[in-house]
Parts: C-alpha cells; sequence; structure tokens
C-alpha cells in the first residue's frame, strides 16, 4: 500500500482507491482534509429523506468492491458491469425498506451476491456459449489496482501467471464454495458478515471456506510455486 | 496421538488460520499441529491457497457506473409512479380492463382476417440483390445447410443489428431452389425448405417458422449460430458483402481475392437513395490456420454489410457440441470439486447421455453498452498492427485505406509468394491463443488504449468520429472463439484438426445511411 493511504483509508475511496474500503460505521474526520466523512447509515437517512447526493456518495464508497466482488464471481468485466450495476439501482429501489439497525454494507453485498449468483444460474440454464467470453472464463482486463512493476518484470510475471491460474481454478469451484471464498479471502470480511451476507449459519461458513480452499488446493496442486 | 483427517480437521484449521476458533478450539488445533506433520503441511497449504486469493489484484470500478445509475434514478422514480398510477387505475376504472381486453380482441382479429404478409412482402420488401447480377447459388453441400445466405437482404426495421433474409433476394439468388423466408411467415409456407435452412434473424428479429427450420436445432439466437456441416465438403468461405460502390468495394473485392476468394464478374451498380451501391457473393477455401488473419483483415476492412460464413470439418463439430452442448471433461473436472456424496450420482454419468443443449453463439451483435470495455480490449494478434494502423487512419479522417494497404494474407499476391500456410502444429494452433499477450500486458502497463468514440451523439456524429468499421467487435470475438477453439481441438486430438462448425456471423453496423431503400410500408412482422 502506498505512504498515506492508511490514513485515507478512514476517508474511503476518495484519496486512496486501492485501499479496500471498510465499512464506515460512523462519521469520521478525515486525516488530511479535517473534514468529516458521513457514516454508511448517515448517508442512507439522507437517501431515505430524498438527498440523492448521500446515495451517490454511498455508490462511490462501495462501487469498487461490489465490481471487484462481482469480478471474481464471473471473471468478466461487462457481467460484472452489469452486475454492479443492477446492484445498486436495486439498492436504490430498496432503500426506502432498509432498516437502519442492519448493515448497509453487508446489506449491499447480499444483494450484490445473489444478482451475481441469479446470473451465473441464468447463464447455466441458458448453457450458451458467448464469443463474448474465452473459453478459460473471462476476459483478461488489465486490473487498474494492481500496482505498477518496477524493477521485477520476472516477479510481475510469476505474480500475473499466478493469478491467472488462480482466477481460472476459482471459476471451476462450485459456486457456493466460490462465493464464500471470495468473500473471506478476497474480501476480507469475517464469518458473521459472511454468514449475514449469505444468510447462512457461521457453520455453514466455515464449511463452505473450507470446501472452497480444497478445491483450490487441490486445483492448483500441480502448481510449484503458488506456496511462494 | 491425533491422527490427521483432513475432511473432519479441514473446517477447524481454515477457522484457525482465519483466526476464528475460540480459545478452547484454537488450543485444540495447536495441539493437532504440534503432533501431526500432515496437518502442519495442510494448513500450510491451505495459507497459501488463502494469500493466493488474497493476492489477486483489485479491479476498479468503471466510472460509468455512477452515469448510469443516475440515469437510471430518474427510471426508478418513474417506474414507482407508474405502478402508483397503474394501481390507481385498476382501483378506480375498473373499466380500463374491459376496455384493454376489447383492444386485444380487435389486435387479434385484425391479424387474423387481414390479407397475410406475403402479399405486403412481394410488393413492397426491399431488394438487394439485382436480379441480372444475382449472387450465384451456394453449392450443393452448402445449400443443404445455409440455403438462405445465397443472396441476403438486410432489412434493418426491425432491429438495427440483425439481418434477415427476404424473398426476393433469395429467390432471385436461387430461383429453382425453394427457398423459405425467414421472418416473412407466409412467404415460407408451404416451400419445400432445405434440411437446416434456417436462420431466425436473430433472437430480437423474429423467428424463422418454416417447418424444416423448426426441426433443425439449434436456433439462432443474435444472428450467429452454429451447425454441423457435411464433413466431406471442403472448408468453405462465403463472404457476402455489400458496400457502396467505388474505391471501397475495389478495396473488398481486392482484399478477397488475395485470399483466394473466387470472385464473380462485377456485379452493377445499382442506384439507391443513399447513392450508388453494389453487392457481392464470394465464395473461397480458407486454411483454417489463416482465419484468424482474416477475420482480422475484415475487421479492419470490411465495408457496410457483410456476411460471412465459415464452414469447418467435422471433428471440430463434436468438440464445439461437447463445448457448447455437453461438455464432459469440465463437468468432471468441476464435480470433482463438488462434495463427493453430491457427486456420486454425477460424476459417472456419460457424457452422451446429457441432453445437449442447442448450440447457440450468443452475445455477437453489437452492445453499444460494452463498447467502451470493447474498445479497451486489445485486439486479436495476427494482422493488429496493420489493423490499429488502419484504425488509427480511419479515427483521423484519413480516407480509407487502398487495396494495396489492406492486410495481406500470407503468401498474397502481393506480399512475398509463398505456399498458404498447413494447418499448423499443436503448438502455433495454442500459440494463437497466446499470441496476443503482449499486448494485453501493453495495455495492463497504461498503454494509452483508443480514445472512446461517440456513443450517444447522433447517427452522423457517430459517423464522423467513430471507426467506420463496426465489427471489430464481432469479428475479434468470431476470431478469437475460432482460434480457442481449434486451439481446444488440436489439444483434444493431440494432432492438429481442421475445423467443422459452421460459424455464421452476421452482423449489420450502424450506418449513417441505410444501404437498403426501406419500403414504404413494412411487412407486416
Amino acid at each position: 500500500m502506498a505512504p498515506g493511504c492508511e490514513a485515507s483509508r478512514l476517508v474511503g475511496w476518495e484519496l486512496c482507491p486501492a485501499a479496500r474500503v471498510k465499512p464506515v460505521d460512523e462519521t469520521v474526520v478525515s486525516v488530511s482534509s479535517g473534514k468529516s466523512v458521513p457514516s454508511d447509515s448517515e448517508l442512507v437517512e439522507r437517501t431515505q429523506a430524498g438527498d440523492a447526493t448521500a446515495f451517490e456518495l454511498l455508490v462511490r464508497r462501495y462501487q469498487d468492491r461490489v465490481y471487484n466482488m462481482a469480478y471474481r464471481m464471473c471473471r468478466n468485466t461487462a457481467d460484472a458491469f452489469d452486475i454492479t450495476q443492477d446492484t445498486f439501482v436495486r439498492a436504490l429501489r430498496a432503500l426506502p425498506q432498509f432498516q437502519l439497525r442492519a448493515n448497509f454494507f453487508t446489506w449491499l453485498f447480499r444483494i450484490g451476491v445473489n444478482v451475481a449468483l441469479t446470473q451465473r444460474r441464468k447463464e447455466a440454464r441458458r448453457h450458451a456459449f458467448s464469443l463474448t467470453r474465452q473459453e478459460t472464463g473471462g476476459d483478461s482486463d488489465p486490473p487498474a489496482f494492481e500496482p505498477a512493476v518496477a524493477g521485477d518484470p520476472a516477479g510481475a510475471s510469476t505474480r500475473r501467471e499466478l493469478s491467472a491460474r488462480i482466477e481460472e481454478a476459482l471459476e471451476q469451484v462450485e459456486a457456493e464454495y466460490r462465493t464464500a471464498v471470495i468473500l473471506k479471502d478476497v474480501e476480507e470480511l469475517d464469518y458473521s458478515e459472511i454468514a449475514e451476507i449469505l444468510d447462512v449459519p457461521i457453520g455453514t461458513v466455515k464449511s463452505r471456506i473450507f470446501r472452497g480452499r480444497e478445491a483450490l488446493r487441490r486445483l492448483l496442486a500441480d502448481w510449484q510455486d503458488w506456496g511462494s | 496421538m491425533i491422527e490427521f483427517d483432513p475432511e473432519k480437521h479441514g473446517p477447524g484449521l481454515c477457522a484457525y488460520l482465519d483466526g476464528e476458533l475460540d480459545a478452547d478450539a484454537a488450543r485444540e488445533i495447536e495441539r493437532l499441529l504440534d503432533e501431526s506433520g500432515a496437518a502442519r503441511g495442510y494448513l500450510d497449504e491451505l495459507r497459501a491457497v488463502s494469500r493466493g486469493l488474497s493476492a489477486l489484484p483489485r479491479i476498479a470500478a468503471p466510472d460509468r457506473i455512477l452515469q448510469s445509475l443516475q440515469a437510471e434514478k430518474p427510471r426508478v422514480v418513474f417506474a414507482g409512479h407508474v405502478r402508483r398510477l397503474k394501481l390507481r387505475m385498476l382501483d378506480i376504472f375498473p373499466q380500463t380492463l374491459a376496455l384493454a381486453a376489447l383492444l386485444a380482441f380487435v389486435w387479434v382479429a385484425g391479424r387474423q382476417f387481414l390479407p397475410p404478409a406475403s402479399s405486403r412482402v412481394d410488393s413492397t420488401a426491399p431488394t438487394l440483390v439485382d436480379s441480372r447480377h444475382a449472387p450465384r447459388a451456394p453449392t450443393e453441400s452448402i445449400a443443404t445447410n445455409t440455403t438462405e445466405d445465397a443472396g441476403r437482404a438486410i432489412d434493418k426495421s426491425d432491429s438495427p443489428t440483425v439481418a434477415r433474409v427476404t424473398t426476393e433476394a433469395l429467390s432471385a439468388a436461387s430461383p429453382t431452389m425453394p427457398i423459405a423466408a425467414p421472418g416473412y411467415e407466409t412467404a415460407s409456407k408451404g416451400a419445400a425448405a432445405p434440411a437446416g435452412a434456417a436462420f431466425a434473424g436473430g433472437g430480437r428479429g423474429g423467428a424463422a417458422v418454416d417447418e424444416s427450420a423448426e426441426k433443425a436445432e439449434p436456433v439462432a439466437v443474435r444472428g450467429s449460430e452454429v451447425r454441423p456441416v457435411d464433413p466431406d465438403a471442403p472448408p468453405v468461405v462465403n463472404v457476402f458483402i455489400a458496400t457502396r460502390s467505388g474505391e471501397e468495394f475495389e478495396a473488398m473485392n481486392a482484399l478477397l481475392a488475395d485470399y483466394g476468394a473466387k470472385v464473380p464478374p462485377a456485379d452493377g451498380v445499382q442506384e439507391r437513395k443513399s447513392g450508388p451501391a453494389q453487392r457481392q457473393f464470394h465464395q473461397m477455401e480458407l486454411p483454417s490456420g489463416e482465419m484468424e488473419g482474416f477475420l482480422a483483415a475484415l475487421e479492419t476492412d470490411a465495408p457496410r454489410q457483410v456476411n460471412v460464413e465459415v464452414r469447418f470439418s467435422p471433428k471440430q463439430t463434436e468438440l464445439v457440441q461437447q463445448m457448447v452442448g455437453a461438455p464432459a471433461a469440465d463437468d468432471a473436472q468441476r464435480n470433482a470439486n463438488r462434495e463427493p456424496a453430491r457427486n456420486a450420482d454425477q460424476a459417472g454419468q456419460p457424457a452422451e447421455d446429457r441432453k445437449p443443449e442447442p448450440m447457440v453463439l450468443a452475445d455477437v451483435m453489437p452492445d453499444r453498452s460494452r463498447k467502451e470495455d470493447d474498445r479497451l480490449k486489445p485486439g486479436i494478434s495476427g494482422a493488429a498492427p496493420a489493423r490499429e494502423a488502419t484504425k488509427a487512419g480511419k479515427r483521423s479522417g484519413a480516407p480509407s485505406p487502398p487495396a494495396s494497404s489492406l492486410a495481406r494474407r500470407p503468401g498474397g499476391k502481393d506480399s512475398q509468394p509463398s505456399k498458404p500456410a498447413a494447418e499448423p502444429p499443436a503448438e502455433s494452433q495454442a500459440d494463437i491463443v497466446t499470441a496476443s499477450q503482449p499486448e494485453e500486458e501493453a495495455a495492463m502497463g497504461g498503454v494509452a488504449a483508443e480514445p472512446p468514440a461517440a456513443t450517444s451523439a447522433g447517427a452522423n456524429s457517430r459517423a464522423a468520429s467513430a471507426p467506420q468499421n463496426h465489427y471489430g467487435r464481432q469479428f475479434r470475438n468470431a476470431a478469437d472463439w475460432l482460434s480457442r477453439s481449434q486451439a481446444q481441438a488440436t489439444r483434444a486430438a493431440g494432432k492438429p484438426t481442421a475445423q467443422n462448425v459452421l460459424l455464421n456471423v452476421f452482423v449489420e453496423p450502424p450506418r449513417q445511411e441505410p444501404l437498403t431503400t426501406a419500403p414504404a410500408s413494412q411487412p407486416n412482422r
């Protein structure tokens, strides 16, 4: 992470997009600008009261995470875009009924996961071979947050190859296990959040994460360098 | 001494790794780790998987998500109003339902008793093919599959991206052959259409209705389809082009001739409202190894309307059937990842027992909402530099390149004479797939992508700012798909295999002035 990002993580995506934005549970004050950053619940309240800019802030705050999750689920930027868009549209529609007791972030992710899973199910039903997707699953857009490689092209190449292998393997994992693994290892959520998002008990989350990792371990077994 | 069992201890180890265990459970796991080297090794592997996943690059959301939501917001509000209005109407005006039913009845009755569509088609359907210069009918082996492709009139009145076949064009193309004219329902009724002569005109444009077409799966969706072809037939590429007369037309003909097309005598020039127009039907045999380059050249230099058909050999038909219908190998691999109990009834199931899905190549037609993404994607390998250069010239307003500047086939008349490449070996086939990696890496490294073209402006501004050729996505997709299916076929067979699938890529780009003269009254659809 770039210097200074740790502090700016507090103020969300704006100053450090590479930072993994955590849900803002309470209003915080930006270290750099001194401006207060509204919490999720505050923004939700404002949105419910008809403040359009508040929802825009929520979108800006979480769009990268939702998009990243969607991309990892479907491995296709176009689908990820659609899923992200659909997620926020649904959230916007359902926001009037949103209970402020709940965590907006997990609620939003729950919508996103459901949208992504629904999309994948639809695709499976259609069983179409899409020309927009490669056989291996998706397209290979440049990962925008990947830091620029300086002076280590071999390492970068290995990392890219490893990422590609992991992504390919991930796609072969059953959807429910993949979702759990993505939420845990990619999105770095804890078990209780994942349980809330997936609407399953924590024991099930534990089991799914294990199954997903175990499947990945088997799929990547022939990859000698992946441990390093 | 605790004996390590991954099934039993795995979830606990995972939770331990994630720090999600309470103190007692964590102590138990630590005791297991102290006593069992296998458990330690297993934990290390799980940790490596977890770290690998955490190290995956983060993908930033495109900025347009917010823009699209801003566009969506009024719609959401509007939808709410409509819903309330509907409810109010149902509450307050129950007569609305009766009125709606009456209107529906009138509409249905009108459709029943009005003259059939064919009578209107005959008098008004546009004809792209001059009967004097009708494209020759395809050879018999082709005709059994793609009769309609012999002559195709593009009617964009229904959908701007869907090609449709008109009766007149087909009759002109092959007057002795019974023709089914999908899209014009009654015109094809009673005609003994050849088996498989189904072109559904795209999922959005209407469905083929002739009986043979209904029996012949798969159904074409969104303008593209894959169908098995005669295994003994040689690979053939049919190209039907319709361009403005002049330099562009000559350049296209030269390009096709360069790839070995048997160019028939030049068709006459037809005067259209939009100016002189000309169309041509080419047929050529193209080694599959050159397919990618050919499609890349088409991407760069194809005129306004072009239909490309590629017929392949039988082995790859099987491959594609597996790939699209019942991918046995993939299933087996995926099933291996599932819980054993859950798999027990599926893993052993032979692929033949599974009902194959219709082979459909979807998502081929232009999707302008995804246009920006496509522009950012690197092109396919092969003629990419020439293509980019040509595109750059077109963007900058430079005139279309002359025939001599078009991407040339290796061994073409303008290049050094060499024998057309035979089927490349397995390695080189696979290389086709990965050949675009440097471009991708360049793109990842921040090399400037193509500047976005205007997408929301009117047709005129679009025509002025965007490349003339709008097939990029289709041909890139087709070429990608071809390369990959070739590589997969080669891998599966262990040796170079010919292609064996009929791939139709029907595209009709947005254009400033339609080539087709829209009839005064549209046929009833």
